[in-house]
């Protein structure tokens, strides 16, 4: 009962605002190190991490071999009411399946054609999602009472963003009712990015294409 | 046999330092503690290893094409019990028991393989918790008052016996029927016919299967006891037989296990008043154990998981602790994967991710496993 109580509320249900406050004190904390190489390292003597307390590491910040930012972004895009260790284990299943897809077909294959053949998921996905970043975004602006949708520029980490939201909005539609399981539609969707195909590389180029004629309101910009 | 070992030599000196050694051996003896061995895929086919293994090995299985799994400690004293078996000691029983992921399952099906190369009769339970809680249909029994049978799972036994028996079907089709049975008004095996008719005869007619599963096992153990063959009686999550059950009476309660008929088949099949025989239990915490209990630890001895009535059942029996990976037993796995390519990425071939896998799955084989699935 408790454990069901705790995770009603932290799912912060009943505030609607974003916190103001830090459990870290901003003057007293600082940001721990968890790069394991750096760590053997002695700090630096002017370092403020010599006298002031250091806040707790992060769940996804453990020196683990397999650390990887572009999947560890991947796992908070596809969070849905805060429960990050179900998207940590869907994303990572979704890395197995690419794996022993791609296992299979490389077992399968010629000398030649092996080489050609990707097996590190890590890569796989990260090529899929680099491949649906997208150039530009629509945004609205309104002018005299309407509003228009114009396409702004847009830097790599949130071209990054809304690659991995085009992708999880698409799995998530998908994956509705059981129709399939997250983890099989995120793995197929990786895999035909890597390849520049699929869903989310349709709604990139439809995106684009949107720009495109929409190309007449970027005077709209501010 | 000098020249002979010379040449060994040298062509272990050629190999690289990482060159596995999957023991091919398919003769009745097992392959060394510590080593790779290799269950080959018509075998792994026949004893229908797809359904009987863990679900990740069976999808590695599937993956890689091959069954290879490592020769580990109480697979060695399940084998040596095994070799001691003998028409004048009655039924040893064994219990494998360790912590969730310890290769409990993995042990018991390695043993039936182990069965297969010596040419044993295999009685291998999936799980017995089916017996008890996924029973499809029920039916009364018309042998026994109270008793209730399960038709889908009867036959389901019934196929799985005859599929992973085809290496002894000829032995086991000179066998002969002690006495008449009369299944029904109409259907009836005569004294004197092979008893492979039995098993044909559930296959055909599910509303007589419970009664065949009673009658196949009897005339099992009659002629073990004549030493025609030797019995592997092979149950995972044994302790289910004594557990709770979701097969509802007719006045809506549950009913106990000792009221199915299927599960009074096999508690009789782990009976010690037969001889020739060796009984393989897995004491399983997924039994007992609440998914939804985030605090509670259940324990996984056997006294905790069989309870008082069927710890006082399997009495006197053979305890067998399965453990986790020692530093040796990672690395032969490690290995074995980095040979098949099948761990991917640079960072995992590493030393330091060698070193990793092994800390982060705590030395658990399972963990191990799953970890290495995805890097």
């Amino acid at each position: 009962m408790t454990t069901k109580l705790a995770r009603f509320a932290q799912k912060r249900w009943i505030s609607s605002t974003t916190s103001t406050s830090n459990m870290y004190d901003p003057r007293v904390f600082r940001d721990p190190v968890t790069n394991v190489q750096e760590l053997r390292k002695p700090l630096d003597s002017d370092d403020e991490r010599n006298f002031l307390f250091l806040k707790a590491m992060k769940s996804d910040a453990t020196p683990v071999f397999y650390r990887d930012h572009v999947i560890d972004k991947l796992i908070r895009v596809c969070t849905k009411d805060g429960e990050k260790e179900t998207s940590r284990k869907n994303v990572l299943s979704a890395l197995e399946i690419i794996k022993r897809r791609q296992y299979k077909a490389w077992a399968k294959a010629s000398e030649e054609e092996k080489k050609s053949i990707e097996l590190d998921p890590f890569l796989v996905a990260k090529k899929g999602i680099k491949n649906c970043h997208p150039l530009m975004k629509l945004q609205g602006v309104t002018r005299g009472g309407t509003t228009y949708q114009v396409p702004f520029p847009i830097e790599e980490p949130e071209a990054e963003f809304r690659a991995m939201k085009m992708m999880r909005d698409i799995c998530r539609v998908r994956s509705k009712h059981g129709e399939t399981h997250f983890k099989d539609i995120l793995a197929t969707e990786l895999l035909a990015a890597s390849q520049n195909e699929g869903s989310t590389i349709q709604a990139k180029q439809e995106l684009h294409k949107t720009c495109e004629a929409n190309r007449a309101y970027a005077h709209y910009r501010a | 046999m000098k020249p002979c070992g010379n040449l060994m030599c040298q062509i272990a000196r050629r190999l690289p330092a990482r060159q596995l050694h999957i023991s091919r051996r398919s003769n009745s003896q097992l392959a060394d503690v510590g080593t790779l061995s290799e269950i080959e895929m018509p075998v792994a086919k026949q004893l229908n290893m797809r359904n009987h293994l863990p679900a990740p090995l069976s999808k590695q299985m599937d993956t890689l094409g091959e069954v290879v799994t490592l020769i580990r400690e109480p697979m060695a004293e399940v084998a040596s019990c095994m070799r001691v078996v003998d028409k004048s000691l009655p039924a040893l029983r064994l219990v494998l028991w360790g912590a969730f992921g310890t290769g409990k399952s993995v042990t018991l099906n390695q043993a039936v393989h182990h069965a297969y190369n010596n040419k044993w009769a295999i009685v291998h339970l999936r799980s017995a918790m089916e017996l008890t809680r996924r029973v499809k249909e029920i039916e009364m029994s018309s042998f026994v008052q109270g008793r209730i049978n399960d038709p889908s799972n009867s036959v389901s036994i019934l196929q799985n016996f005859k599929q992973q028996n085809q290496h002894i079907w000829k032995i086991l089709g000179e066998l002969l029927t002690e006495r008449d049975y009369e299944w029904s008004k109409s259907e009836r095996t005569l004294k004197g016919k092979p008893i492979t008719e039995i098993i044909e005869m559930g296959i055909s007619a599910p509303f007589l299967a419970s009664d065949c599963v009673g009658a196949i096992f009897r005339e099992l153990r009659r002629h073990a006891k004549d030493d025609k063959l030797k019995v592997l009686v092979a149950i995972d999550d044994a302790n289910s037989l004594w557990g709770k059950t979701l097969v509802k009476r007719a006045d809506r309660t549950y009913a106990p296990p000792s009221d199915l008929t299927l599960v009074v088949h096999y508690r009789r099949m782990i009976e010690n008043d037969w001889t020739n025989g060796c009984v393989l239990m897995v004491a399983d915490k997924k039994e007992v154990a609440d998914a939804r209990d985030h605090l509670g630890v259940s324990r996984h001895t056997p006294l905790e998981l069989f309870g008082e009535e069927g710890f006082e059942y399997v009495e006197p029996f053979v305890p067998i602790e399965t453990s986790n990976y020692t530093e040796a037993e990672t690395d032969a796995i490690y290995n074995y994967y980095v040979n098949k390519n099948w761990l991917a990425s640079k960072a995992a071939r590493s030393e330091e991710g060698r070193k990793q896998l092994m800390h982060l799955s705590a030395f658990n084989p399972y963990y191990y496993e799953r970890l290495c699935a995805f890097n």
